[in-house]
C-alpha cells in the first residue's frame, strides 16, 4: 500500500491495529491550516494543533452530557449558559425546570454526534419564559449578538418531547427518528391521550435541525405522542434545517406558534395527530418546502385512529414557489379561519389509484377546509395530487382567493380578510377573524422572537 | 487414499506432434481386481495417465514410434510392455500386475495426480468419506468461466449471490465457508464473514471442491458447504503458458455513452494512486462560525469531481501467464509454479435498467395495486480490473517428507459510475430526481502459506501434515461520492433545479477502509490401526487455531449550504470555490456551501476472533464395503468487538461447542456407493452482528444495530446419497438432505424505528430440506460415431422455512391478516439447474461445450410490513464455447456467454402483477482467445 490513510493512525492509537508496518517517511503535521504545519512532513502523525477560536472566557458555561442518567430533576438558571453535548435526556420521572431568560446551546455535530434535548416519556419539562425574557435554544458558536445571519440552519439538533398518548402505528410504541431503538429513552406513544409532559412557553428555538442519522434532520420542536395536558404556547422555531414543528401522533394542543425560515415543512404531522391548534404562523424562506405536510400513517399507512387535528386561525406565508399544504397517507384534519398566502401551489390532497388515501378522508368529512383565504396562489388552489380541482368539494367551504395583502415581514393584515365561525370549544380563543392575527391588535410574536425582534 | 495420490505419475497436458496415436487398456491385479489409479507412462518421458475406477486407462497423443510402456501400482510389481504405434492408430494393451513383496517401496511423494482432471476428481469424490462435489481447471476451461464465482455456480446445489457470494443448497453465505488451500482467508465485506469468490481468476485454480457434510477434521462453522479453492500445483516438467483473450459485450463494449469520472493514474492496475485520498487538512474540521477561514480552506481542498461524464468503452480483455518446472536443489526435487493474470472488464447497464420502489398503502383486501415511491432509470457503468499473482514451491526433503510454500496476491479495483433519474411521486407528482454516485472499491488479498507432509512408516504408518497460513485483506472505498438534486419542469419546458436536504441526503463524500488479517494453523496426525484386505482403518486427530483481526474505519463529509444558494444544474459550479466563500468578519456572505464533518466515531471499530479446536476421529473399514468415519470436534470461540467510540458497549461472544459427526458409506457394488451421515455444525454471528452499537450505512440508508444477546446457531444435518459411477468419467447420483436450525440468525426490521433500522435476532427455528441429482454421461451408448459427445447436469430442489420475527408479523398482519408467519430463507432458490452438452474430438483437437444454468426465484430484499418481499427472478444463462488446437503449441477458443441476454430483475409481485424493483441486462459476451503452451 502506498500510504495508509489517516484513519489507520487512529486505529493504531487505540491499540487495535497492528497494521502500521512502514513509518519511514518523515512524520509531522501535514495540515496547511494548522499552526504547526510542517512542509517537510509526508505523513501526518496527528500532532496538528489549531488556533482555538476564543470563546467568551466566562465561567457561566455549564456543559451538559447525558451518560445515561439524564439531566436529573434540576433547574437551569438564567445566569448560566447550558451547552448540550450530544443527546441529553430528561429521564422518566425527572423534572427539568428552565428559568425565563436562560440560554441553552447545542454543540455542533451530525448523526451520532448531534446535540439535542429530549424529554422522555414520563419526564416533565417546565420551560416557560416570558414575553420580555424568553428562553433561547441555539448553537454553541452563536454569540447572540446578531452577527450570525438569521437564516443560518442546521447547526445543532432541536427540542424533542415524547409522551404516552396514542399513535396509529403498529406496534403502538415507536422510537423517535434518528435515535436507534437500543436507546430505550427514545420510545414514545401509548394509550394516555391526557398525558402531561409539562409546559413550554415563550421559547425561541434557532438554527437547529442537524442531520441525526439516516439522512434525517431533527425538527425544531418534535412532539412524539405528547398528550393534551401538556401546555404549549408562544413557541418560535426559526431557521431549522428540517421541519419547524413535527407531530408524531398524540393529542398536544398548541397556540401562538411561529415557524419561520425552515428548510423543510413548517408544520408536519404523522402517525395520527389529533390535537388542537390555533394561531399558527408559518413564514417561509427560499429553502422552505410546504407550509404543512400532513401524513396519516406510515407503518401501516392506513393505521387507526386517523389524523384529525383541528386548526383554527393559521397564517402560512410561502416563498412564491412552494406548496401550501399536502395531505396524504390517509391524513385527515381541519383548517378553519385560515390564510395561505404567496405559495406557488395551493393545497393538494392525495388520491391514489391504489385507494386508501387522504381523498377518502375528504369524502368522509374527516378532512375539512372552512373559511379559508387562498391568497396569491400560483396554481392548483385545492386539488388532488393529479391536479384535479377539489375546490367545490362538499368538505371545502368558505373558500376565497382574495389577496390578503400580507408579507413575511408584516403578516398582520391591514384590513379584515373576512369572518369565519369560531370553534365553540373552550380551549380555543373566541376569534372569528381569518388568519393568526387580528387586524386591530399588534403582532403577538413581536419582541420575544428572532423573526420579529 | 492419499497414498494413492502420491504415487500417481503426472498426467500432463501433452505436447502434440504431427504423428501420434492412442493406447488404451485395462489394468487388473492377478486376482482379477481392477486397479483403480494404477499409472501407465512412457518410459523416459513424463507422458502418462492413470486407470479410472474400472481399471481402464487411455493414453492419448502418443508420438508414433516404439516405446516402453510402464505400468505400476502401490503394493504391486511394475510391468513393462514394448509397443510400436503408428499415426492415428489406437492400440489396446492390458496389464495384469502381481503383488509386490516390497510393500511400501513405491510410496514416494515424487509424483502426483493431475488434480484438475475431471476423472481424478470423480475418483476422489467416489473415495471421499463425505458428500463432496468438485470441479477442476479443465472443466472450468471447457465452460469458459473466468473466475471462481462463475465456476461455483456449475456445482450441484450452488448459487452465487451478487456475483460474489456462494450459497450452498439455498443456505446463505452465513452457512458456507470458503478456504484457500484449506486455509481460512478473510473476507472483504464488513457485514459478512464470507469470501468474495470473484477475486480468484481461474488461471490460478487447480480445482474447486465443495464439501457438503461436516467431518471432525474440518472447521465446524459450515452447514451448507465448505468451498475449498486449491491453487495450481507444480508440473512434472517445464511448462510455459500464455493466454490472451478479447471479448465484446453487447451491452457494454464500445459504447460511447459509457459513464465515467476522472480517476487516478493507477486505476488500470486496480489501485488508487492517491487521487481519491482524503485531503490532509481534514482533522478537526471546525463547525460553522468557529473558524470560517479554516473551514473555507478545508471545504475547497476536496477534489471537484462529483459529476458523471461519458466516454467510449473498450473491449474486455484478459491475459495470463504461468511458468512451472521441477528441478533438483541440493540433490532433492523442488517444484514450482508461478503465474500472473490480468483482466479488465467493462459493464454498462442502460437497457431496461430501472430502480424503483413501491409500497402497499392500505389493507390487502382493499388495495389492488402497489403505489410507486420512486421510479428511476438506473444507468451504471463499471470498469473492473483484476490481477493476481501466485507462486507455489514444493521441496522434497526425502521421499517421505515434503515442504510447500504458497503465495498469492490478488488486487481488484472496481470503478463504478451511476446516474439515476426519474420521478419521486411519493413526495410530489412532477418532481424529478437525479442522483450520481462515483465509487471506487479497491480490494486486495495476500496470502502466505507454509505446509508440510511427513510420513513415518515405522511408527504405525503415521502421517503428519501441518499448515500455517497468514492472510491479509484490505477493502478501501476512497471518496465515494453522492450528489443528488431534483427539478421540476415549468410551463416553458425549463428545468428548475434545487437541492432539498429534507427529502434526500445533501452531497456527500464517504471514505471507508477495512483491514483484516487471519492466521490459520492446523496440524493433523493419522495412523493405521488395522488392515483389512488392503483397506486401512485409521485414527486421526489434530488441532487447529484461528485468529482474525479486523479494523474498520469510516469517515463522511457533507456539503451543507446556507442561505439561498442556487443549484442551476451544474455540479461543478455548485461545489466550485466561488460558492465556498464563507462569511468572515467584514465579509457577510449569505449564500454559500461548505464541508460539514459527518464522521461518526461509533461506525469505526476493531474486532478480534480466536477459535481453538481439537478433534479425534476414526476412519474405520468395518468390512470391505462398509466404511465409517466419525468422531467429534471441540471448538472454543472468543470474539470481541470494540467501537472507536469508547462509550459504546463491547460486543463479546464466548462459546465452547462439541460437534459430533458420523459419515458412513457402503459400497453396494464396485460402482455404487450409498452414503448416510449425521453431523452437528454451527454458525457464528459476524463481528458486526454482535457489536451492540448502532451504525449508519450510507449506501443503504439503514441504521444497523448489533445485538449482543445473539447466540450462535446450532444445526443438525442429515444427508443421504446414492452414487453410481458407471464408466470412466461418468456419474449418476441422487441424494437428499435435511437440516434443522436452532436459533438461526436473521436480519429483522425494527418496527418501532422511524427509519429503516435493522438488527439481527435469533429466530426460534428454521428447517431446510431438499434433494439433489447429478448425471454425467458419455454418449457412447448411442453409437460409436458420437462417442465424442458427453452430457450431464445437476438438479437441486430445496425447501426452506423460517419463522418471521414476532414484531414484524404484527405489522404485516395489520394490513394482511392472513399473511403467513413463515417465509423461505433469504436467498434460497427452490431449484437450481445446470445442464451441459460437450463435444470432444482429440484427433481434430476440437472441443465444444454448451451449458445452461438457472436458479429459481429467491428472496432478494425483505421489505418491512405487508408490502411484498422482493424476489430475484430466474436468469436463464446459456453459454457456448468452442476450442481448436493449432499445431503443437497454440490453441484458439471462441466463447459466447449469456447468449440469451435476459433481463435480470428483482420484482415485487402483488395480486398477480409484477412491479420492478431493479432490472438490467448483463449483455451477451463474445470473445476470442489464444493460448500458447509449452510442456
Amino acid at each position: 500500500m502506498k500510504t495508509k490513510n489517516l484513519l489507520l493512525i487512529a486505529s493504531v492509537s487505540i491499540g487495535l491495529g497492528s497494521l502500521m508496518t512502514s513509518c519511514s517517511k518523515e512524520e509531522g503535521c501535514t495540515d496547511i491550516t494548522a499552526e504547526n504545519y510542517n512542509a517537510n512532513a509526508e505523513k501526518d502523525d496527528g500532532s496538528c494543533t489549531y488556533a482555538v477560536t476564543p470563546t467568551p472566557a466566562t465561567s457561566n458555561i455549564v456543559t451538559i452530557t447525558d451518560g445515561g442518567s439524564g439531566t436529573g430533576t434540576t433547574t437551569w438558571t438564567s445566569d448560566k449558559i447550558y451547552v448540550l453535548d450530544g443527546l441529553v435526556f430528561v429521564n422518566s420521572g425527572q423534572t427539568l425546570t428552565i428559568q425565563p431568560g436562560t440560554v441553552v446551546k447545542g454543540k455542533p455535530g451530525t448523526g451520532a454526534n448531534a446535540s439535542a434535548l429530549i424529554v422522555a416519556k414520563g419526564a416533565t419539562i417546565n420551560a416557560c419564559g416570558t414575553s420580555t425574557n424568553p428562553i433561547i435554544f441555539t448553537f454553541e458558536a452563536d454569540p447572540l449578538d446578531g452577527s450570525v445571519p438569521a437564516s443560518t440552519k442546521g447547526q445543532w439538533g432541536g427540542l424533542i418531547v415524547l409522551g404516552d398518548a396514542q399513535l396509529n402505528t403498529v406496534p403502538s410504541t415507536q422510537n423517535i427518528e434518528g435515535i436507534p431503538t437500543s436507546e430505550t429513552r427514545g420510545s414514545y406513544g401509548g394509550s394516555n391521550d391526557m398525558d402531561n409532559s409539562g409546559s413550554l412557553c415563550y421559547i425561541s428555538i434557532r438554527h437547529g435541525g442537524t442531520d441525526i442519522g439516516a439522512g434525517n434532520e431533527i425538527n425544531g420542536l418534535t412532539l412524539g405522542g405528547v398528550g393534551s395536558a401538556t401546555s404549549i404556547h408562544h413557541i418560535e422555531v426559526t431557521a431549522n434545517a428540517d421541519d419547524g414543528v413535527e407531530f408524531f401522533g398524540g393529542t398536544p394542543n398548541l397556540k401562538h406558534i411561529l415557524v419561520s425560515n425552515c428548510g423543510d415543512d413548517s408544520y408536519d404531522y404523522d402517525q395520527g395527530y389529533r390535537g388542537k391548534g390555533q394561531f399558527w404562523v408559518a413564514i417561509e424562506d427560499a429553502n422552505s418546502d410546504r407550509g404543512g405536510e400532513h401524513d396519516g400513517g406510515t407503518n401501516p399507512e392506513d393505521g387507526l385512529p386517523y389524523a384529525t387535528p383541528m386548526i383554527y386561525n393559521a397564517t402560512y406565508i410561502g416563498n412564491g414557489s412552494s406548496r401550501a399544504i399536502t395531505f396524504r397517507d390517509n391524513a385527515g384534519g381541519e383548517y378553519h379561519n385560515s390564510v395561505f398566502h404567496d405559495f406557488g401551489k395551493g393545497i393538494d390532497i392525495e388520491d391514489l389509484a391504489s385507494g386508501e388515501d387522504s381523498k377518502a378522508r375528504l369524502d368522509a368529512g374527516q378532512l375539512k377546509l372552512a373559511d379559508i383565504v387562498m391568497s396569491a396562489i400560483g396554481q392548483d388552489v385545492v386539488v388532488d395530487n393529479n391536479a384535479v380541482d377539489l375546490s367545490a368539494h362538499a368538505s371545502v367551504t368558505g373558500l376565497s382567493t382574495a389577496n390578503a395583502g400580507i408579507t413575511a415581514t408584516n403578516p398582520v393584515p391591514s384590513s379584515s380578510l373576512g369572518t369565519g365561525t369560531a370553534s365553540g370549544d373552550a380551549w380555543y380563543d373566541n376569534a372569528t377573524y381569518l388568519g393568526a392575527f387580528d387586524v386591530s391588535a399588534s403582532n403577538w410574536a413581536q419582541g420575544w422572537t428572532l423573526t420579529f425582534p | 487414499m492419499k497414498h494413492v495420490i502420491f504415487i500417481f505419475i503426472g498426467l500432463l497436458i501433452a505436447t502434440f506432434s504431427s504423428a501420434q496415436g492412442t493406447i488404451t487398456g485395462k489394468i487388473n491385479s492377478n486376482e482379477g481386481e481392477e486397479l483403480i489409479g494404477a499409472t501407465v507412462y512412457l518410459q523416459g518421458t513424463t507422458k502418462g495417465t492413470m486407470a479410472d475406477i474400472d481399471g481402464n486407462y487411455r493414453l492419448e497423443n502418443v508420438p508414433a514410434g516404439t516405446h516402453n510402456l510402464i505400468c505400476s501400482y502401490i503394493s504391486f510389481e511394475s510391468d513393462t510392455i514394448g509397443v510400436t504405434i503408428t499415426n492415428s492408430e489406437t492400440l489396446t494393451k492390458n496389464f495384469t500386475l502381481g503383488t509386490s513383496n516390497m510393500e511400501m517401496e513405491t510410496f514416494t511423494i515424487t509424483s502426483k495426480a493431475d488434480r484438475s482432471n475431471e476423472s481424478y476428481l470423480l475418483a476422489e469424490k467416489k473415495n471421499a468419506a463425505f458428500v463432496m462435489e468438485a470441479i477442476g481447471n479443465k472443466e472450468m476451461a471447457k465452460r469458459g468461466d473466468g473466475n471462481a464465482a462463475a465456476v461455483a455456480k456449475r456445482v450441484t446445489g450452488l448459487t452465487i449471490e451478487g456475483g460474489k457470494y456462494v450459497y450452498v443448497r439455498g443456505l446463505s453465505d452465513r452457512y458456507s465457508k470458503t478456504t484457500l488451500n484449506k486455509a481460512e482467508i478473510p473476507g472483504l465485506d464488513p457485514n459478512r464473514n464470507s469470501v468474495q469468490l470473484d477475486l480468484f481468476p481461474t488461471n490460478m485454480i487447480e480445482n474447486m471442491k465443495v464439501i457438503k457434510t461436516f467431518s471432525p477434521d474440518l472447521p465446524g462453522s459450515f452447514t451448507g458447504g465448505l468451498v475449498d479453492i486449491e491453487t495450481k500445483d507444480f508440473p512434472e516438467q517445464f511448462t510455459f503458458q500464455f493466454s490472451t483473450s478479447l471479448g465484446y459485450n453487447t451491452e457494454s463494449s464500445l459504447k460511447d455513452d459509457f459513464l465515467t469520472y476522472q480517476g487516478g493514474g493507477m486505476d488500470w492496475l486496480g489501485f488508487d494512486d492517491g487521487t481519491r485520498e482524503l485531503p490532509s487538512s481534514t482533522q478537526n474540521i471546525p463547525a460553522l462560525f468557529v473558524d470560517n477561514e479554516r473551514l473555507q480552506a478545508i471545504s475547497r481542498s476536496f477534489n471537484k469531481e462529483m459529476d458523471v461524464s461519458e466516454k467510449t468503452s473498450f473491449l474486455n480483455q484478459s491475459h495470463s501467464l504461468s511458468v512451472g518446472n521441477q528441478k533438483k536443489l541440493f540433490g532433492k526435487d523442488i517444484g514450482f509454479i508461478t503465474g500472473l493474470s490480468y483482466s479488465k472488464k467493462y459493464s454498462h447497464r442502460a437497457t431496461d435498467a430501472f430502480t424503483n420502489r413501491y409500497e402497499l398503502t392500505g389493507a390487502v383486501d382493499e388495495v389492488d395495486e402497489l403505489n410507486p415511491i420512486r421510479t428511476l432509470t438506473d444507468t451504471r457503468s463499471q470498469e473492473n480490473v483484476l490481477w493476481g499473482a501466485f507462486a507455489n514451491v514444493s521441496y522434497k526433503l526425502s521421499p517421505n517428507h515434503k515442504l510447500g510454500f504458497n503465495f498469492l496476491r490478488n488486487q481488484n479495483g472496481i470503478s463504478t459510475t451511476t446516474f439515476q433519474e426519474g420521478e419521486i411521486p411519493s413526495d410530489q407528482i412532477g418532481l424529478f430526481f437525479q442522483t450520481r454516485a462515483l465509487e471506487y472499491q479497491q480490494n486486495s488479498l495476500s496470502s502466505y502459506q507454509s505446509k508440510g507432509e511427513h510420513y513415518f512408516e515405522n511408527v504405525k504408518k503415521l502421517k503428519v501434515d501441518w499448515m500455517w497460513a497468514w492472510s491479509q485483506s484490505n477493502q478501501i472505498q476512497p471518496d465515494l461520492r453522492y450528489f443528488s438534486n431534483d427539478y421540476t419542469v415549468d410551463a416553458t419546458g425549463q428545468n428548475n433545479y434545487s437541492i432539498q436536504a429534507a427529502i434526500y441526503p445533501v452531497p456527500t463524500r464517504f471514505y471507508r477502509d477495512l483491514d483484516q488479517t487471519t492466521g490459520d494453523g492446523k496440524i493433523n496426525f493419522e495412523f493405521n490401526i488395522a488392515e483389512l484386505e488392503g483397506k486401512s482403518s485409521k485414527i486421526k486427530f489434530g488441532s487447529a487455531f484461528l485468529i482474525q483481526e479486523r479494523v474498520l474505519t469510516e469517515n463522511r463529509y457533507n456539503y451543507r449550504s446556507q442561505g439561498n444558494l442556487a443549484y442551476t444544474g451544474s455540479v461543478a459550479n455548485y461545489i466550485g470555490n466561488a460558492n465556498m466563500t464563507l462569511p468572515t468578519a467584514g465579509n457577510p456572505v449569505a449564500n454559500y456551501v461548505y464541508i460539514e464533518e459527518a464522521s461518526e466515531r461509533r461506525n469505526s471499530y476493531g474486532a478480534d476472533q480466536e477459535i481453538v479446536a481439537g478433534y479425534v476421529m476414526g476412519d474405520i473399514w468395518a468390512s470391505q464395503k462398509l466404511r465409517m468415519v466419525g468422531g467429534a470436534r471441540l471448538e472454543t470461540t472468543n470474539i470481541l468487538v470494540r467501537s472507536f467510540d469508547q462509550s459504546q458497549e463491547l460486543g463479546e461472544l464466548k462459546e465452547t461447542d462439541i460437534l459430533p459427526a458420523l459419515n458412513t458409506s457402503y459400497a453396494i457394488t464396485k460402482k455404487t456407493n450409498i452414503r448416510a451421515s449425521y453431523s452437528k455444525t454451527l454458525a457464528r454471528p459476524t463481528f458486526r452482528e454482535i457489536a451492540p452499537f448502532a451504525t449508519y450505512d450510507f449506501s443503504t440508508n439503514w441504521i444497523i444495530v448489533g445485538n449482543p444477546e445473539l447466540e450462535r446457531t446450532l444445526v443438525d444435518n442429515i444427508d443421504f446419497r446414492v452414487e453410481n459411477f458407471p464408466n470412466f468419467g461418468e456419474i449418476m447420483s441422487f441424494g437428499g438432505f435435511y437440516k434443522s436450525f436452532s436459533n438461526p440468525i436473521e436480519l429483522v426490521f425494527n418496527t418501532e424505528a422511524q427509519n429503516s433500522e435493522l438488527t439481527w435476532r435469533n429466530i426460534n427455528k428454521a428447517t431446510v430440506y431438499g434433494a439433489e441429482i447429478e448425471v454425467k454421461k458419455q454418449l457412447g451408448f448411442l453409437s460409436d460415431s458420437v462417442n465424442t459427445f458427453s452430457f450431464g447436469g445437476n438438479f437441486t430442489y430445496v425447501f426452506s422455512e423460517v419463522g418471521i420475527d414476532a414484531q414484524e408479523i404484527e405489522l404485516i398482519k395489520s394490513q394482511d391478516p392472513n399473511a403467513s408467519e413463515t417465509r423461505s430463507l433469504f436467498g434460497q432458490s427452490p431449484y437450481i439447474v445446470n445442464i451441459f452438452l460437450g463435444y470432444n474430438n482429440d484427433s481434430l483437437g476440437l472441443s465444444a461445450n454448451l451449458s445452461y444454468n438457472v436458479s429459481g426465484e429467491k428472496i432478494a430484499v425483505v421489505v418491512v410490513g405487508a408490502t411484498p418481499n422482493v424476489f430475484q427472478q430466474p436468469v436463464h444463462q446459456l453459454d457456448f464455447n468452442i476450442g481448436k488446437k493449432i499445431g503443437d503449441k497454440f490453441s484458439l477458443k471462441f466463447k459466447a456467454q449469456n447468449i440469451l441476454n435476459p433481463i435480470v430483475k428483482q420484482t415485487y409481485n402483488y395480486k398477480d402483477q409484477e412491479y420492478i424493483f431493479n432490472s438490467y441486462r448483463r449483455g451477451a459476451v463474445f470473445s476470442i482467445g489464444l493460448k500458447y503452451l509449452i510442456g
